[in-house]
């Protein structure tokens, strides 16, 4: 069951997501052209800028817009009047939430690759690539790893970050849920409440790593403290540890919530 | 063998005591009417059988079990408002039946769409909510289930489109299986009925089987349904 219902969870996402992955890669596309010429007239020049500002605006449509539109979803789905559906399905609860779960990772990394892509397709040439190399290099040098790692422990990061934030939207949308009036604006409460938290309980980790490395302290009592190499390294593979386990322990909560079951209007 | 038994169900909204007590028994291979005012409790204890409320007290069984997958297989149900996604087409909204549910009737379904001349790549959001409420009625009678339960499937509609409605029912319900079916406009219905569950503010006022009560009462169900119920 949970493979038939991402099918039709990933199509309803990207049936409304391709749109805006469309025009962002045409316009991108464009922008590229129009750069290639842009020396040649002003007018050229200003559509070059326009339509790269298209592009980029609808880059940052599709990655706000893929929040919004899952947030929407899952309200309309278990809340809405197509929850008289949903819930009368001979599905587990839990299934029920593994594929909104699958389906936002899915949608949200296919969101940052189209990103990728239509940046790539704007910008890059072998002189911009080797900008990049030689910014990121020192860095990668730094930490005793590659580019290509720290450019994916970088967007691992991002990643973990959006995804927090989309399953404290879930979270609070069935908190906001179990309550019988003000759904909507409770549920976006409690969504930011348990945001708030989960930032306390990233903090409160770093804190607990902390007592086996006491450098991490530093990073909280000193006024301008000293980030060594490996220091930097060890904060990195805590963070993502505890985003991780965060948004873990914010999903299982959501699990056992849903699993007591619904009161839908 | 019941397949719906209720015992002792309550159901809370906060310090609003929506349902008390319930405790019934839909049988197998009966049309039962849950009849009751607006307001009285008729969707709750429907929703609570679908699981789309969490009871506050008491037990409801499904075929034996407990309201869960299995009683979901097992149960058809038409609720009041349209609960298909209306941005996908006919087709689509087929194949989701078919997806989930290994009892749908995919050639009785088409057969029900082609009779209302529908186009099956239409969007559901193109259609005037009559026809989609036709679309949800003839998806839901295709299942071939122990139980179908109906939540206020005539109102709102005009006289032609109940004929329709109640045609589809009757004409289409599994054979052995039990019927549910939720109004407050009990003359249409009435000669369908083979027991009736009288409900009225949250409590269960009466149950019966239709000749009996006609039989003891002298009047029509309507009737007692008015008298009973008269403001």
């Amino acid at each position: 069951m949970l493979k038939k219902l991402l099918k039709y969870e990933i199509r309803n996402t990207l049936k409304f997501l391709v749109i805006f992955y469309s025009i962002s890669v045409i316009f991108a596309l464009i922008t590229r052209i129009l750069f290639a010429f842009e020396d040649s007239s002003f007018m050229v020049y200003f559509f070059s800028r326009f339509c790269q500002g298209v592009t980029i605006s609808m880059m940052c449509s599709a990655l706000f817009n893929n929040l919004l539109r899952l947030w929407v979803r899952f309200r309309q789905n278990f809340y809405g009047d197509e929850s008289y559906l949903t819930h009368t399905l001979p599905v587990t609860k839990g299934t029920h939430l593994a594929a909104k779960f699958i389906n936002s990772v899915v949608t949200l990394c296919l969101t940052m690759v189209v990103i990728g892509i239509c940046l790539c397709i704007m910008y890059y040439s072998n002189g911009i690539g080797e900008a990049i190399k030689s910014f990121v290099y020192p860095a990668a040098d730094m930490y005793g790893t590659s580019i290509i790692t720290l450019i994916l422990v970088f967007l691992l990061i991002l990643f973990l970050q959006f995804f927090n934030i989309l399953q404290c939207g879930y979270t609070g949308i069935i908190l906001g849920h179990k309550l019988n009036k003000s759904k909507i604006g409770l549920s976006v409460l409690f969504g930011g409440i348990i945001y708030m938290g989960s930032q306390i309980v990233t903090v409160l980790l770093m804190l607990i790593a902390s007592l086996y490395d006491t450098r991490i302290i530093d990073l909280f009592t000193e006024l301008n403290p000293v980030i060594s190499p490996s220091l930097m390294k060890l904060i990195v593979i805590v963070s993502i540890i505890s985003y991780t386990m965060v948004i873990i322990v914010n999903y299982l909560i959501s699990v056992k919530l849903f699993k007591k079951g619904v009161n839908v209007e | 063998m019941a397949v719906v038994e209720c015992k002792n169900l309550c159901k809370s909204f906060g310090k609003k005591k929506i349902l008390d007590d319930i405790s019934i028994t839909i049988p197998e291979g009966r049309i039962v009417g849950l009849l009751g005012k607006n307001g009285m409790g008729k969707s709750t204890l429907i929703k609570l059988i679908c699981d789309l409320l969490t009871p506050t007290s008491g037990e409801i069984l499904v075929n034996g079990l407990p309201v869960g997958v299995e009683s979901k297989k097992a149960i058809s149900y038409l609720p009041e408002r349209i609960a298909l996604d209306k941005t996908m087409s006919v087709d689509c909204v087929i194949e989701y039946y078919r997806d989930f549910y290994e009892n749908f009737d995919e050639a009785k379904a088409r057969r029900l769409l082609g009779d209302l001349d529908l186009d099956p790549t239409e969007k559901l959001s193109k259609m005037s909510k009559g026809m989609q409420e036709k679309v949800q009625l003839a998806l839901v009678m295709s299942r071939r289930v122990d139980l179908y339960i109906l939540d206020e499937p005539m109102g709102g509609v005009d006289p032609a489109t109940r004929d329709y409605i109640l045609d589809t029912i009757l004409t289409n319900f599994d054979e052995g299986a039990s019927v549910l079916i939720s109004t407050h406009l009990i003359s249409d219905i009435e000669r369908i009925l083979d027991d009736v569950i009288f409900i009225d503010k949250g409590k269960i006022v009466l149950t019966s089987d239709t000749d009996s009560l006609r039989e003891e009462e002298g009047l029509s169900v309507d009737e007692i349904f008015r008298r009973m119920f008269k403001c």
